[in-house]
């Protein structure tokens, strides 16, 4: 089939032939064409509330990408999503769905809380601590619906999504009893010790020290995804679990393996939005990074790096619809649509041009 | 604990716990034959929270009754995404499904805020309740079954035609066939991608009538976020209930009535903090889920199938 005879050249042939040729060209152009739709579907959600879709668009990107300001808001919004985004991207690729995040986000916020509020602990050995702490709890909290996947083929799907409800009961039960902070009027706990604060590295912004902890994590995931044993078996228990467990692979470690990875770095991502931006325990810590995230990995085909682009991509989203909200009135739940259409268009065009470049 | 006040409770307890189960029992029943077809759609929790918005919407301005059909059609929308993407052209059935949850919740509080804004509550008119005499004054049972909102007739008529479809009629067999081996149904007349597309949009078509039961049906009203993970527990209970409308009946009156009980006792003050008891509905589902485990679920399920290989 990949000879091309004179007669059937034609511009769908060409493309096929092309698309086979450069597998890679076929997610970079679903991409394109799904932010194109995208774009567009959005412009008639937008047009059907009666704003110019231009000047939404407009005040989209100039939100999230058009000042110094608005840039570190950007990466400020990226850095859990990117912690919790590589995470996935592991527990995925390993066919491991752990939707779970947002809860082992959660309950990190609260381990990491507890400690940093009440033990009067010098820098050096509490900014550690923490993010040790804050790890293991994610960890802690996503090896028991990895654990009864592994060893009794429990749908970890819902395990983890029904262990995403209790941490949001149980800070309201903290903030609002033993934790509440000590003038006992608003829901919320007390400020933690200023040397559990990740300091902010852009002065004039709210950017702070986590990006560091983001990069480093990306680094590290890239390198055990793409360089080791490890990483290898863990891509190969996810695209067969039988051929991988004949071949030797002990695929049942590598499910519980890639859920305490992916839990452990939504525990650190809850620590980071903990001592980087809140600096307190409260309801709404996390507006749903944990689900967003989900997205992140996806668009980011699981991959390091396009994990990091995506991750940005959406931080940037985020806060432009905050702005586009109040700059153009959308409101801003207009975003989740986005994040959820793209998804949804990439797929498809995916799809398409895949079964196009088979058909011919 | 004086007999009658145990009597009340239980009466109370049953009676709402019935009526807390309809939602969820609805989804479940949708999904149900979805995945007896082979395609898993975990994007019922969006279906719903989109149908309960939209049959919301529709509700407040055209009248209850037109909520359901909008919130049963804005579902089966959803499902034709969820089968165009998984049937059709084979993508993974869990990224297209969790996609389709994501989507759906976006829809739902975008469409909502578009006609009301922030801090704006407004209601709708619920469906009718219909008491039957005699049988309601039964002690203890009588409210639950023969004092309930149409919408509970209507699930149990419901729940009685989809167990007779499944098990006993041709379209059934060609479903379970489809679900369970797909290239001998298709050797034998049957298509694969009709069969299951109609599944799904049915599945969707049910959690969006879900969707309604809940905002209209027993708030009588719609927030963000008020599905709180009711698509997820209805799969947790397809799976308990082993993929059969009654045992999915039954599966869904267990949480009904654990959900019942918690606000009950919340209600009472029983000196708990109310938050752990708002926990337990998600608990109870893990725990029962997690020991339905050695289920048998449909051969092909989750599997994409593509014609002539």
């Amino acid at each position: 089939m990949s000879e091309m005879s004179e007669s059937s050249v034609s511009p769908i042939n060409f493309l096929a032939f092309f698309l086979r040729k450069r597998p890679k060209s076929i997610i970079i152009l679903a991409i394109f064409f799904g932010i194109l739709a995208t774009l567009g579907t959005s412009a008639i959600f937008i047009t059907s509330i009666g704003v110019d879709p231009l000047l939404a668009f407009y005040c989209l990107f100039e939100g999230a990408f058009g000042s110094v300001q608005s840039i570190s808001e950007t990466l400020v919004v990226s850095i859990p999503l990117m912690i919790i985004g590589l995470g996935l991207s592991v527990a995925f690729s390993c066919n491991v769905w752990n939707i779970g995040a947002e809860g082992q986000l959660l309950m990190a916020a609260i381990t990491c809380s507890v400690i940093a509020i009440y033990f009067d602990l010098p820098g050096y050995i509490m900014i550690p601590l923490l993010l040790i702490i804050g790890f293991l709890t994610g960890a802690g909290y996503a090896s028991l619906p990895g654990f009864l996947r592994a060893k009794y083929n429990v749908n970890e799907i819902i395990a983890t999504i029904m262990l995403n409800y209790i941490p949001i009961y149980l800070i309201d039960y903290l903030i609002s009893g033993p934790m509440m902070e000590k003038r006992h009027l608003l829901p919320m706990s007390d400020l933690i010790q200023k040397t559990a604060i990740l300091g902010r590295i852009l002065p004039g912004t709210r950017l702070h020290s986590g990006l560091f902890i983001a990069i480093i994590i990306a680094v590290i995931i890239y390198f055990i995804m793409s360089k080791t044993t490890l990483g290898y078996e863990l891509k190969a228990s996810g695209l067969d679990a039988k051929a991988s467990y004949y071949a030797g692979i002990n695929v049942k470690r590598n499910i519980i393996l890639s859920m305490i990875i992916s839990g452990g770095l939504a525990g650190l991502a809850g620590m980071v939005e903990l001592c980087g931006v809140q600096y307190r325990l409260k309801q709404g810590i996390s507006p749903g990074y944990g689900y967003t995230a989900i997205l992140v990995a996806l668009l980011g085909k699981c991959h390091p790096i396009g994990v990091v682009l995506s991750s940005i991509f959406f931080g940037g989203l985020l806060v432009g619809s905050d702005f586009m909200q109040r700059g153009a009135g959308v409101p801003f739940a207009l975003v989740y649509v986005i994040q959820g259409l793209l998804i949804f268009y990439v797929m498809l065009f995916e799809a398409l041009l895949i079964s196009l470049s088979e058909k011919v | 604990m004086s007999l009658e006040y145990v009597v009340n409770l239980l009466t109370t307890v049953l009676a709402s716990g019935v009526r807390l189960t309809l939602p969820i029992l609805v989804a479940a029943l949708g999904e149900v034959y979805a995945e007896r077809s082979g395609v898993l759609n975990l994007g019922i929790e969006g279906m719903m929270e989109f149908g309960a918005a939209i049959g919301f919407v529709t509700a407040y301005f055209y009248g209850s009754e037109y909520g359901l059909l909008a919130g049963a059609l804005s579902g089966a929308f959803m499902g034709l995404l969820h089968a165009i993407l998984s049937v059709r052209l084979r993508v993974n059935q869990v990224i297209s499904g969790l996609t389709l949850a994501l989507l759906g919740e976006g829809l739902a509080i975008f469409t909502y805020r578009s006609f009301f804004k922030p801090g704006e509550a407004p209601r709708v008119r619920g469906y009718p309740f219909i008491e039957i005499p005699l049988l309601s004054q039964i002690p203890i049972i009588g409210p639950a079954l023969f004092d309930q909102s149409i919408l509970f007739y209507l699930t149990i008529v419901i729940v009685v035609i989809a167990s007779i479809i499944l098990f006993k009629t041709t379209i059934g067999l060609n479903i379970r066939a489809v679900g369970e081996n797909p290239r001998a149904a298709e050797a034998l007349g049957i298509s694969v991608y009709g069969t299951r597309t109609a599944c799904v949009i049915f599945g969707g078509l049910m959690a969006g009538l879900a969707g309604v039961f809940l905002s209209v049906g027993q708030m009588s009203m719609y927030y963000e976020g008020m599905v709180a993970g009711r698509g997820w527990i209805a799969l947790a209970i397809v799976i308990f209930g082993r993929w059969s409308p009654h045992m999915v009946l039954l599966g869904s009156f267990l949480f009904g009535v654990v959900d019942a009980f918690q606000l009950r006792v919340q209600a009472e003050g029983w000196g708990i903090p109310h938050q752990f008891l708002l926990m337990l509905p998600y608990i109870f589902t893990l725990v029962v889920f997690a020991c339905a485990r050695k289920a048998v679920q449909p051969e092909a399920l989750g599997l994409p199938y593509k014609k002539g290989e």
